[in-house]
């Protein structure tokens, strides 16, 4: 981990670091939600699913060695320092720090741009009968997807595939298109090592990293423009729902106005576990109705509860986020 | 006799049909015999000798799932790759980064499974137990057995556990495999693996005649850099073997800003699809200088290794052995040279200083008392949580790790004389390892130190071979247009008519 990477999801108001480890993690409770959206992080939810706790701790600690952050032990906050803000905002000009991205709409980096590289390799492999080779996807949920994919294209969903993809791609920033072109690959295109176009492009290997979820995120966004039946589009999976499937179970019922009582009587779950369930659609659904009068009732049932602070806690968040 | 050498040619037959090779590698033929006869096996056999084709090969031969077990994530799936290229039966790899539902998967349809990798912990969960237990297991492979041994430098608890778990699986056939193994180290796998049972083994001599073997010494990390430049001037296909990666990462990006060499660096933190690439790469020589760490060497698979550096040096003699048999594996003359610096010996010792577990911290994790080393450290709270797992008690942990300690002590001892030593280096090598060592002849292709013999004279005799300038790759990047044209066929401004 290249500590300074972190620098972009602190502040020089103290945040709870161990509520962004998680975040970044992807440890889906109602705190950690809470907290990415408080500090505005909620896109990088599911960041870094394989960051270790020593690795995120040693990076925390060097960034406090060279100035750039403060930590407080007690409440286990970090802040940025004077010197911090300025080398944050330095390294944002660069370009390459993933601004744009957001999981909740994007999906999840790794797999999507597994599916890109799949996809383009198995295509160019069958194009050149090249039967033989190993998948570039990690993911067993990522090589059958594309597997199927392929199967249902034809030679002219195939010879669309190419049109779309080098389509979009054109439309992309020139030096974004040469990031993306060269980290592809097939039996007939040896590409070029990561350390080599990071070399070239004056990035680091972690930099790099980052500035291809830049790029994916562009060229993602571009993919989701097309018809659902495109073939390009049709190689990746956008989420369809934000919400846990427990979430989403409740939210719908909570929706449809069946009466709270009843959702709980239905239910195999507590009501604090259902409760929680409103609160992460609370958090996380851009058409959650705060004002709704049951909603209201909920909370004047018991106004000291977790429930009722945590509720109101969001919606002035969420409120405040929407001023901003 | 007639029987036998007919089985010899019925090997061999099948082994060029299906595998394209001309003959078996030592060892390979005397290890199927035995297995195809139902008989257990223990093969020592050095490093990119083909370890894997045993049972690659068994495959048609033998009903059942094979499982094999090894220590190491990269290892499996560097090994499915290889399976899944080759299409030699449905293939996995069960371990903790598979989602719930592709783990139930591959459990709930074992038996169409062929080959079955997975880590001693994972192999020793109750619930994989059970679903194995209801299948035939054909092969039961155990690989990197040395980990199984206490007098082994890399032991793993969590392998003591599978000589139990080979009898709960009742496989046709067991075969245990590794590319380094003292006579202690052997004796200690036959006991916990096969304990009443009988075995075959074969263990092959770990000399490789056309691996010329070099110390260099250095008193400085610039003078060592300077030397390095020096080998790097031709062309020849290079591994460098450093101890961390921060340094890989470091010496590459050297490399690539003063040589012409194309170079990147290899280790554990690199993803699955960057560190395949850079092993493509290094294959077909599009790179031709490879800075890696010792964990994920292993999956560098490639023939013409004409020159091997360890710029750090390795813990053990082991170590040293497994890395420099990533060398000349086309049995051509190589290259293999480690430099010899007291600075380097004592980074090492502050190393393994800082990483000795001590037994007031087992005490701690035992008693479940907060403990800030092991808060601070997760690897060694790892190794513990390994013990626990193979039913170590407190006393016996610290009983076995201050066992394991002293020993590795004692190796880094006896390889640090070794690469101050004057005498024949290979000679060294035989006697530490081999059951029965040979008596080497020492000549101009064997052995020296630059205390008796400058580098550029040594460089100017072996006169290895340098990669042809045809495949001298370019670095520069290519524009979309370059590069869709070399994936594809059909190109989107040419009209498909
Ligand atoms: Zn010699």
């Amino acid at each position: 981990m290249q500590a300074n990477l972190l620098l972009p999801l602190f502040s020089k108001q103290a945040r709870r670091y161990q509520a962004i480890y998680y975040l970044l993690t992807g440890k889906r409770t109602v705190s950690n939600l809470s907290a990415g959206l408080a500090y505005q992080l909620l896109p990088y939810f599911h960041f870094y699913p394989k960051l270790s706790q020593d690795d995120y701790q040693a990076a925390l600690q060097q960034l406090v060695e060279q100035h750039y952050a403060k930590i407080q032990a007690t409440d286990k906050t970090i802040q940025l320092t004077s010197l911090g803000q300025v080398v944050q905002a330095r390294l944002l000009q660069r370009g390459f720090w993933p601004t744009t991205y957001n999981y909740w709409q994007d999906g999840d980096w790794q797999l999507q741009w597994e599916r890109l590289l799949l996809s383009v390799q198995v295509i160019s492999n069958y194009q050149h009968h090249h039967a033989h080779y190993t998948p570039l996807a990690t993911q067993p949920l990522v090589q059958n997807e594309i597997r199927h994919w392929f199967y249902r294209c034809g030679r002219t969903q195939q010879q669309q595939f190419v049109e779309e993809l080098s389509a979009t791609t054109a439309q992309l920033t020139p030096n974004q298109a040469n990031l993306l072109v060269n980290s592809l690959r097939s039996s007939s295109y040896p590409g070029v090592s990561d350390f080599q176009l990071s070399l070239s492009l004056s990035l680091t290997a972690s930099e790099l990293i980052l500035a291809r979820v830049t790029v994916l995120s562009a060229f993602l966004r571009k993919v989701q423009q097309f018809p659902q039946s495109a073939p390009l589009r049709q190689v990746f999976q956008f989420p369809t729902t934000i919400l846990s499937l427990g979430s989403t179970r409740t939210y719908e019922l909570w929706r449809s106005g069946q009466p709270w009582s009843e959702i709980v009587q239905h239910s195999y779950q507590k009501e604090s576990t259902l409760l929680e369930h409103l609160l992460e659609a609370a958090i996380l659904m851009p058409d959650f109705d705060f004002d709704q009068p049951r909603l209201q009732q909920l909370v004047a049932a018991n106004p000291e509860s977790y429930f009722g602070q945590r509720l109101l806690e969001i919606q002035e968040l969420r409120q405040g986020v929407q001023d901003d | 006799m007639t029987d036998l050498n007919s089985t010899t040619i019925k090997l061999q037959t099948e082994l060029h049909e299906r595998f394209n090779f001309q003959q078996f590698r030592p060892g390979q033929q005397e290890l199927l015999q035995a297995i195809l006869a139902g008989q257990n096996a223990l093969g020592v056999l050095p490093t990119g000798s083909g370890k894997s084709l045993i049972y690659q090969f068994l495959a048609p031969h033998l009903n059942g799932l094979f499982v094999i077990v090894s220590p190491l994530i990269s290892l499996m799936s560097d090994q499915l790759a290889r399976i899944q290229a080759a299409h030699l039966g449905k293939a996995a790899v069960l371990n903790s980064r598979l989602n719930v539902q592709d783990r139930r998967n591959i459990l709930t349809h074992l038996v169409d499974y062929k080959f079955l990798f997975m880590a001693p912990e994972t192999l020793c969960q109750p619930q994989v137990l059970r679903y194995l237990q209801n299948i035939t297991i054909g092969l039961f492979v155990v690989d990197e057995a040395h980990c199984i041994s206490s007098w082994g430098p890399d032991f793993r608890p969590d392998y003591l556990r599978l000589g139990q778990v080979q009898q709960q699986l009742q496989p046709q056939v067991t075969l245990a495999l590794t590319a380094t193994a003292t006579d202690q180290v052997c004796a200690d796998i036959v006991q916990q693996l096969f304990a009443q049972q009988s075995v075959f083994i074969y263990r092959a001599s770990v000399d490789r005649p056309n691996l010329y073997l070099r110390t260099e010494f250095v008193s400085s990390d610039e003078e060592k850099w300077q030397r390095l430049q020096l080998l790097l001037e031709q062309r020849w296909p290079t591994l460098i073997y450093v101890a961390t990666r921060k340094t890989a990462e470091e010496l590459a990006l050297k490399i690539a800003e003063t040589t012409k060499r194309q170079v990147a660096f290899y280790h554990a933190g690199l993803d699955n699809l960057a560190r395949q690439q850079v092993q493509q790469l290094f294959m077909t020589d599009q790179l031709d200088v490879v800075v890696a760490t010792s964990a994920f060497g292993m999956g560098i698979n490639k023939d013409n290794v004409c020159l091997l550096v360890h710029y750090d040096m390795p813990e053990n003699f082991e170590n040293y052995l497994q890395e420099i048999g990533r060398a000349g594996r086309d049995e051509q003359q190589a290259l293999t040279l480690i430099f010899v610096s007291q600075n380097d010996y004592q980074r090492l010792q502050t190393r393994r200083q800082l990483n000795q577990i001590r037994p007031q911290t087992v005490t701690h994790f035992y008693e479940q008392i907060l403990d800030e080393t092991l808060q601070n450290s997760s690897g060694q709270l790892a190794v513990l949580k390994a013990y626990q797992r193979a039913n170590f008690s407190e006393a016996d942990v610290i009983a076995t790790l201050t066992k394991t300690q002293e020993v590795r002590e004692l190796q880094l001892q006896q390889f640090w004389q070794f690469l101050n030593s004057t005498t024949c280096l290979r000679q060294q090598v035989c006697d530490y390892f081999d059951h029965e060592p040979k008596v080497i002849q020492h000549d101009a292709l064997c052995c020296s130190t630059s205390q008796t013999q400058s580098l550029s004279v040594l460089l100017q005799r072996l006169n290895l071979p340098t990669l042809v300038a045809a495949t001298t790759p370019t670095v520069n990047l290519l524009t979309p247009t370059q590069v869709w044209t070399q994936l594809f066929v059909n190109l989107p401004d040419k009209s498909s008519s």
